[in-house]
């Protein structure tokens, strides 16, 4: 302890100088190396209180003071906002968009600038190329010995719309009696107005077989599931018929065939034009509605409304002649003459009543119209959602005449009957005492139930080849198939000569306008046409006028002929009793008997020997003649009660029997 | 010994101590000073962080426009001066604001079609009224009296109708009296060329029907039958009709007249451009100009149905006209059930999508009136149909249905449109009508239904 204590004192001054030096160095690194308040100002470093104002006015005091005195430079704009308003209220600068683009069922073009928000399209897939277009099958002729029927009637023709439009004078409505508009319009609606005259005409029945149809759209490849169900429908858009006329005989004894000609339907239908395949989506859009609506009207037209001579039917149907509308209304003593004072008044009276009758139309109408909007209401073979036709009565056999009480009865060039006129004038501007018209030519829809061959009813709208017939459409493809019957008309042939017809038809393309079922060149080909069938068996029209030699009186140098006449819708009988150098035929009123034959001599054996126009000589016989199935057929066809009992009479003096006066 | 060493050492430890007591001072009273400066400096540096806010902070220049999502930046300082100019241009968009409501307003004001005959009218403007609606409607003058402009069907549309049976009837009536009577030919009281002249007069009366209906057609705009348009029947049939049916009633003639002005507008000038029809290239001569309806576009206005126009026999109605606004019921939530809200142009727009795909329904700044239109229109002029449609209106066009014409159907029930392919087309339509001018001319009746309080300056009035 001693030993330390004297360390200690012997040192102490060494220790309190440590001490000392120590303190010294913290006060240095206190206040010196390290100030106790300082803060950092910005970027420039640790500052303390005396130069931590100076800093701050240098780093951005100096800076804002001079910011704070500066100016904005140019006026904040405002924009004239109601101008604009209005501009963009008044559609300015809009631009007219076509509606082909905005047909349901129509694509949409190309976009020029997506919406916004939209994602870009992406690459369009690969074709699914191997759909094709089917190769359609041909139609056959109808298979019954008669597929094509020829006829002559008096017919009523619908006013020809296309002229209408040129004279500013279209169809004229016609009503029954019952207020519903009548038949012999153009496509189905009330008929039109125009002299009842003679046609000659042809009309030739083709089928399309369905199970044809469904091997065809099986070829291409259209068929489930790799096609759905409804992108398999088609329908028909056109018929397009060809004829040929027999122009002579070969050397082998065989027909030969010339003057082709493409048939143009009869005015009974007034047929869109089928649109190019490039015409725009909106015009193929709208045919596909129309014939949609049409198809009994594309393929079975409606014939005209026979007012005499031969009905039309369907191959095998059997059909009574429609009744002579102007013997019918030629009833002696009904038409007296009047006065224009009496026609005045029968006018007025007329008037009222066609108000009264007005009013009873027009509620039936609405009601015809309340029942046309139900589900299968329409009638018979019309067009789907078509007015209601009126419909052959049960057991009426192929016509019947309906009285209209608006019409005078009397016919005023009617041959034979009364110079009657009318008591002023029909309201619908129909010609007094004009037959009313009979129905349709077109039958009742499956008037021939039993033919296996085929079902009549065309199909509605759009179909799919497997379906048709089959309930409902869900049945199984292929099952209870129906096959399609054409038919066309043809009212132009020429009495004397033979024809034969053949169709191709055409159908809407399955795949039209379809993506990715097909590649883009068979998608947007909208029609498909068929190659054409084989031609009809021939048919030969027959001529107006025939003669017979049904007396021969080589005594007297004379000879009696029978000339049967088709004229006016019925069969005209006359005879003629002629001598050598007398033309055979004459006109007889309104009838023209004339055959353009002379007689040049009448021999002992009863035969004649007769020149025509172009002086080429031939020999008729009487007994050839009396032979002639023909002549028979004409005799019951004049006179159809008479007939048996004419055959029945034995020759009399001179050898002769005669046929049945009318 | 103790005494010694400091006696020896007393310098020594009397500087020891003064260290001793210099450090312990150092630590202690020394260290609140220091704390107390490092306060100073750190506000001082808030100062330095506020300047330098100040003067890198962004700022935008205020909102001008209003389709843009963000604001301009603003480039420079917000000095005085900036500030101002900013207020200025403030100031001026409330002006142009303003402006563009006075235009929206003018252009979507209708008049009324008897002066003083909204909202509380004495029983001489509503008689005026009821005459002036009833003549509103009218398909065509009554003898020499013409019609009023307000006219919907002959003025506007300048519309026609098919000629009837009775009119066809008149027609061949004249023609018989006219042409042929005199030329009835009697012998011994007979007469003898009945045949001849019935046969001339059929083959010529035949034609006749058709012709009027041509001539009718080249004559006029558009088609347009009896029972197209609304019409109150209230109105027409009550003695003396009460505001709320003039009211309603008035709304549909202002619907009807806008549609009505559209289809005329649109016919009128694409007749007009088909009697300026140029020869096609290589042609020599210009077809000849369709006439009327024929060129028109829009060739029958089918129906042009205003849902509520009809009003309530016998007044007192409690039908909304419109889509309901916010508040009642029906509307969208908002104002408590059944309590009036005054009209606020400046409210927040509210949308409902389940009313319609543009989700307008009635607010403080307008209501929203649906209608539909059908039209038998040409295929090709739809779109520009629509366009015409909006074009200075207050119309929107959501839906359209379309269904093809078949012309020769129409052509049978006597309407001629020509050859070109027509659509029917049905436009489900809205009208938008600002309450700036239609709250003053609103009876008190339509007020309450549409549950619409005076604004609160009158109530303060009261």
């Amino acid at each position: 302890m001693q030993k330390v204590l004297d360390l200690l004192e012997k040192h102490v001054q060494w220790l309190v100088l440590g001490l000392g030096a120590a303190f010294v160095l913290f006060m240095i690194y206190s206040y010196v190396i390290t100030p106790p308040a300082h803060v950092e100002i910005g970027t420039s470093g640790m500052r303390t209180a005396s130069d931590v104002d100076s800093t701050i006015l240098e780093t951005v005091g100096n800076e804002l003071e001079r910011m704070v005195g500066s100016p904005y430079g140019d006026p904040i704009p405002v924009q004239q906002f109601d101008q604009q308003f209005a501009d963009t209220i008044g559609n300015v600068g809009v631009v007219h968009r076509d509606l082909a683009n905005m047909i349901p069922g129509v694509p949409e073009g190309p976009s020029e600038t997506p919406l916004p928000g939209l994602p870009e399209p992406g690459p369009e897939k690969a074709p699914l190329a191997n759909v094709q277009l089917p190769v359609l099958p041909l139609a056959n002729p109808y298979t019954h010995p008669a597929s094509v029927i020829p006829g002559r009637s008096m017919v009523q023709m619908p006013v020809d719309p296309n002229a209408a439009a040129v004279n500013g004078a279209p169809a004229v409505p016609v009503f029954d009696e019952n207020g519903n508009p009548m038949m012999g319009g153009v496509n189905g609606q009330p008929g039109g107005l125009q002299p009842p005259s003679d046609r000659d005409w042809a009309t030739a029945f083709f089928v399309v077989h369905m199970k044809d149809l469904v091997v065809a759209w099986r070829n291409a490849g259209i068929v489930l599931p790799k096609v759905p169900q409804s992108a398999q429908e088609t329908m028909f858009l056109g018929v397009v018929t060809e004829r040929e006329e027999q122009t002579g005989i070969d050397e082998k004894g065989q027909p030969t065939w010339g003057n082709l000609t493409q048939v143009k339907p009869l005015s009974t239908v007034q047929l869109t034009p089928l649109p190019a395949n490039n015409a725009p989506p909106a015009a193929q859009f709208l045919f596909s509605d129309w014939a949609s609506k049409n198809q009994a009207n594309i393929l079975q037209p409606p014939f005209y409304v026979v007012t005499g001579g031969d009905p039309w039917h369907m191959p095998g149907e059997t059909v009574a002649p429609v009744i002579d509308p102007a013997a019918a209304a030629a009833q002696p003593g009904e038409a007296p003459a009047m006065t224009p004072q009496e026609i005045a008044a029968q006018k007025r009276q007329q008037q009222q009543q066609e108000a009264r009758e007005r009013a009873q139309q027009a509620a039936q109408q609405r009601e015809a119209e309340k029942r046309s909007k139900q589900p299968g209401t329409a009638g018979p073979g019309g067009p789907p959602g078509g007015p209601t036709r009126r419909t052959r009565p049960p057991g009426s056999g192929g016509s019947y005449q309906v009285a209209d009480p608006r019409r005078p009865v009397a016919r005023p060039t009617g041959p034979g009957g009364p110079p009657g006129y009318p008591t002023g004038y029909p309201p619908t501007g129909f010609p007094p005492g004009y037959p009313t018209g009979n129905v349709p030519g077109r039958p009742p829809m499956g008037a021939n139930p039993n033919d296996p061959n085929a079902a009549k009813t065309a199909p509605d709208g759009a179909f799919i080849p497997g379906m048709v017939g089959v309930p409902g459409a869900g049945g199984a493809p292929g099952a209870a198939m129906n096959n399609i019957v054409i038919w066309v008309h043809d009212d132009t042939v020429q009495p004397g000569k033979t024809y034969r017809y053949r169709i191709k038809y055409i159908l809407k393309n399955p795949v039209y306008n379809t993506k990715n079922l097909a590649a883009p060149a068979i998608a947007q080909q909208f029609a498909i046409p068929s190659q054409p069938c084989a031609w009809t068996e021939p048919v030969t029209i027959a001529t107006r006028t025939q003669y017979f030699i049904v007396g021969a009186f080589p005594t007297r140098n004379t000879v009696k002929v029978a000339v049967y006449r088709w004229q006016e819708g019925r069969l005209n009988y006359k005879e003629f009793t002629v001598q050598p150098g007398d033309t055979i035929g004459a006109n007889d009123g309104a009838i023209d008997y004339s055959t353009n034959q002379t007689v040049v001599d009448v021999r002992e054996d009863t035969s004649v020997l007769v020149m025509d126009d172009k002086g080429q000589l031939k020999s008729r016989s009487f007994s050839a003649d009396q032979k002639d199935p023909e002549l028979k057929k004409l005799q019951q066809q004049a006179n159809p009660a008479a007939a048996p009992a004419a055959a029945a009479v034995a020759p009399g003096a001179g050898g002769m029997n005669f046929p049945p006066m009318r | 010994m103790w005494k010694d060493i400091l006696k020896k050492n007393a310098v020594s430890i009397a500087c020891g101590v003064v260290a001793l007591i210099a450090l312990i001072a150092a630590f202690f009273p020394g260290d609140g000073m220091v704390q107390d400066l490092q306060s100073k400096l750190e506000a001082r540096k808030t100062v330095y962080t506020t300047l330098n806010g100040l003067k890198t902070k962004q700022r935008h220049l205020p909102n001008l426009n209003p389709g843009a999502s963000e604001a301009e930046l603003l480039k420079t300082f917000p000095s005085e001066k900036v500030i101002a100019e900013g207020e200025k241009a403030t100031q001026k968009m409330k002006e142009v604001s303003k402006d563009l409501y006075n235009t929206a307003v003018q252009i979507n004001q209708h008049q009324l079609l008897v002066d003083n005959s909204l909202p509380s009218p004495t029983d001489v403007p509503k008689l005026s009224f009821k005459a002036a609606y009833i003549d509103t409607f009218k398909l065509r003058p009554d003898g020499n009296k013409p019609l009023p402009d307000s006219n919907i069907p002959y003025s506007i549309l300048k519309g026609t109708q098919p000629p009837t049976p009775e009119e066809i009837n008149v027609a061949l009536d004249d023609l018989w009296n006219n042409n042929y009577v005199a030329r009835v030919v009697t012998v011994n009281g007979a007469v003898a060329n009945g045949p001849q002249l019935t046969e001339e007069f059929m083959t010529e009366g035949a034609k006749l029907p058709d012709v009027m209906r041509q001539k009718c057609a080249e004559d006029a705009l558009v088609y347009i039958m009896d029972d197209a348009l609304t019409q109150n029947t209230s109105v027409q049939t009550t003695g003396v009709p009460n505001e709320n049916d003039i009211w309603y009633a008035q709304l549909g003639v202002w619907i009807q007249q806008d549609v009505a002005r559209a289809i005329r507008s649109m016919n009128e000038a694409a007749v007009a451009a088909a009697g300026n029809a140029q020869p096609a290239a290589g042609a020599t001569t210009a077809p000849a100009a369709l006439k009327g309806i024929l060129a028109a576009p829009v060739k029958r206005v089918v129906t042009l149905l205003v849902p509520r126009s009809q009003g309530t026999a016998g007044g007192g109605s409690t039908v909304t006209f419109g889509r309901p606004p916010v508040g009642v019921p029906g509307g969208e939530e908002g104002a408590a059930a059944g309590g009036a809200v005054p009209s606020d142009p400046a409210a927040l727009l509210t949308f409902d999508f389940a009313n319609s795909p543009t989700g307008r329904i009635s607010t403080g700044l307008y209501d929203v009136y649906d209608f539909q239109l059908t039209v038998d229109i040409e295929a090709s002029h739809l779109a520009n149909f629509i366009n015409e449609l909006t074009k200075g209106r207050y119309i929107g066009v959501h839906t359209v249905d379309l269904t093809p014409v078949d012309l020769n159907t129409v052509k049978a029930e006597g309407f001629v449109y020509g050859n070109k392919p027509v659509v029917r087309a049905v436009l489900h339509c809205e009208e938008m009508l600002l309450r700036k001018w239609t709250e003053p001319l609103m009876p008190a009746g339509v007020k309450k239904e549409m549950n619409i309080a005076p604004p609160p300056a009158a109530v303060a009035a009261q």
